[in-house]
């Protein structure tokens, strides 16, 4: 196999091809990475891995000194939780196919980032939907399971409503009675979410002034066609919403939900039925609650709509053993 | 929630729950855990959970001492068992919420038990596939590796399973067929033949062959013909492969098989797996599964080609302490050459 570069030129042809995959995403999309670049100060390499001039994957990779040379996919903070490959025609190979070619591309971009950009660390995080992590391992990566949750919208509004847990169905009945309204948000709206945000990021020792213009930049320019902004407001103030990224298949919610200081009242939880609604009647599949599944915590907050899980995976590769065997050592020490 | 290690008493209700559960195994059942026990000489702690007087699942585990270190396992190592691990109550029927809240509970009893209780080191789980998630065990205190196996899903009909077999060994099955290989039946005679194959094979790859005889003699005894079968190939008379097979909640499992025979050019394995997924097929079974961990390339290409689904399961191990992990990962640093 082969590898390219794409640049402009080909962005056309890389959302189609993302477009036309199941495991390809909204965050794939052209625009998205060359923003993600901007907002990571780091290099975006956008492979194309060919065969005989078929493409057999895109996988767009972010590299960066620190010191040494290491490529991420996707960047650390992007507010990407998985990027990785995208590969043509995956799901309806025959099973030996996809793992020769997955392991084929793997070998083809591993050579091209440890020996000819001198990369010594790679992290790649899988998109859901992409359940084989084999390849990755039998490339040498050290492969951890992540959870994403996932409302199948095929059944409609009202079975998706009877399947959730007893206690949001009497909360967002609560939100709707006391008056709450959610309505598509506007440019104020998002300042508002943003602004929410970033106390809360501040309160958890982190700048959000960072992700503001990042987000204005995603929601504005690069993807609007591509963006839903939720506002809940409650006598006429603002009060909850979400900025939620969608491709014809599945709406995610990726960033908002700041906590209400309302007492006794949820309007989030009003906010994500809305979505749910509204990603139901644009004929999507799926509705994404965007995790890790690592922190406990989060977990009864978004269990209780009563997803499916889906399976991604964070895929960690060393260019020597000397580096994987410190970095294990230092991990157990740091009790992680 | 509370636990307790079942008694004989309990074997009914504890088979029963293993029967209606979608990922328990014919490894689950008593008679078989009790082989496994017979055999290895880790000790069995059948453990059930209850809330209230309800059961909510059963958890095998086996201890073993490494002199004074003691040591958990589900299963234990060399009983040709990949996967065991818990068998959870009316999992499928549980929304999301109460799946994660149920999981995380039983293992915190279990870990107690383990810990605390029995005082081991180490413990190392390996969940069953149907079980899609790990997190539980991660959040537990688990470091958890993702393995696979491979199930064919027999609905497809066998034409378009047929269809879907690489071209190669479609071509072999007709090969085999036309020159007169033979697939029958095979008895208790033949575990000796299989075993030996298996062992030689071992040790042509540099692994330490156990001698399994007593314990599959054993197994055979109790679960044949109904839940267990022996496939032999033959040409002129002389055999060439063997294979068994276990048949158990919708499932048949490719237990044992022959590996790579060199004394043909033909592929006496390829007919017995597709004589195994036709059957499979005409009994109704749902699976025709290839037991696999996804660990080795080599006999993940020789399943692959009959076109199967990967299914998920997980392999988890935790520590007492930091010490021992350290001195684990050393360990394994070391043996594998790395540094």
């Amino acid at each position: 196999m082969d590898i390219t570069l794409a640049d402009d030129t080909f962005a056309e042809k890389w959302n189609e091809i993302v477009a036309q995959s199941p495991h390809g995403t909204v965050f794939h999309r052209w625009e998205w990475l060359r923003l993600a670049e901007q907002q990571t100060a780091s290099t975006l390499y956008s492979l194309i891995v060919t065969k005989n001039d078929e493409i057999k994957a895109l996988y767009p990779f972010f590299v960066k000194r620190n010191p040494l040379l290491m490529a991420f996919s996707p960047a650390p903070r992007s507010l990407l939780l998985y990027l990785g490959p995208v590969i043509p025609g995956y799901e309806t190979m025959k099973q030996s196919k996809k793992e020769s070619t997955f392991s084929e591309i793997q070998e083809t971009v591993d050579t091209y980032l440890c020996s000819d950009l001198g990369c010594k660390y790679i992290r790649i995080r899988t998109a859901p939907g992409l359940e084989d992590s084999r390849p990755m391992r039998w490339a040498g990566y050290d492969t951890e399971v992540l959870y994403t949750y996932r409302i199948n919208l095929s059944d409609g509004p009202d079975a998706i409503w009877k399947r959730f847990d007893r206690k949001l169905r009497v909360d967002i009945n609560r939100a709707i009675r006391e008056g709450v309204s959610i309505s598509e948000g506007t440019e104020e709206d998002i300042e508002y979410i943003l602004s929410s945000l970033a106390r809360r990021y501040g309160e958890q020792g982190e700048n959000a002034s960072d992700y503001s213009t990042y987000i204005n930049a995603l929601c504005h320019h690069g993807l609007s066609d591509n963006f839903r902004i939720f506002t809940a407001k409650y006598r006429d103030e603002p009060v909850g919403g979400m900025i939620s990224p969608y491709s014809d298949r599945i709406l995610y919610v990726w960033t908002g939900i700041p906590k209400s200081d309302l007492k006794g009242i949820s309007p989030n939880d009003l906010v994500q039925w809305e979505a749910i609604k509204w990603a139901c009647s644009q004929g999507m599949s799926w509705y994404e609650i965007m995790d890790a599944g690592a922190n406990e915590r989060l977990r009864f907050f978004k269990a209780k709509y009563n997803p499916e899980l889906s399976i991604w995976y964070s895929c960690v590769k060393y260019s020597s053993e000397f580096y994987r065997f410190g970095e294990k050592c230092g991990r157990i020490i740091r009790g992680r | 929630m509370e636990i307790k290690c079942a008694d004989r008493e309990d074997k009914e209700l504890w088979n029963r729950i293993v029967q209606n559960s979608p990922h328990g195994t014919i490894f689950h059942t008593w008679e078989w855990l009790h082989c496994i026990e017979a055999y290895t000489g880790s000790r069995l702690y059948p453990m059930m959970v209850f809330n209230g007087t309800e059961p909510v699942a059963v958890y095998p585990l086996y201890i073993r001492h490494f002199g004074p270190v003691k040591m958990a396992f589900s299963p234990p190592p060399r009983c040709l068992l990949l996967y065991l691990g818990p068998v959870f109550c009316g999992w499928d029927e549980l929304k999301q919420e109460k799946r994660e809240s149920l999981y995380i509970k039983i293992q915190k009893e279990i870990d107690t038990f383990i810990f605390s209780d029995i005082g081991c080191s180490y413990v190392r789980i390996r969940t069953a596939p149907g079980i899609y998630d790990s997190r539980p065990l991660k959040w537990s205190g688990y470091s958890v590796e993702p393995l696979y196996t491979y199930r064919l899903d027999t609905c497809r009909g066998i034409e378009v399973i047929q269809e879907g077999c690489d071209r190669k060994v479609r071509a072999n099955v007709r090969k085999a067929q036309k020159e007169g290989l033979m697939i029958e039946d095979g008895t208790e005679q033949d575990i000796p033949f299989i075993l030996e194959s298996l062992k030689k094979r071992y040790e042509q790859q540099g692994f330490v062959a156990s001698d399994y005889e007593s314990y599959v003699r054993d197994l055979y005894e109790k679960f044949s013909p109904d839940h267990m079968h022996i496939y032999i190939a033959t040409l002129n008379g002389m055999k060439l492969s063997g294979m068994i097979t276990l048949t158990y909640n919708n499932v048949n499992y490719m237990w044992l098989g022959v590996p790579k025979n060199t004394r043909t050019n033909l592929s006496p394995n390829d007919l017995i797996q597709w004589e195994a997924i036709n059957r499979t097929v005409l009994n109704g079974t749902r699976y025709y599964e290839e037991l696999e961990t996804g660990d080795d390339p080599r006999t993940v290409r020789f399943k692959s080609k009959f076109n199967p689904e990967i299914v998920v399961w997980f392999s988890a191990t935790k520590y007492s302490g930091t010490a021992y992990q350290i001195a684990d990962t050393l360990r394994q640093g070391i043996s594998a050459h790395r540094l």
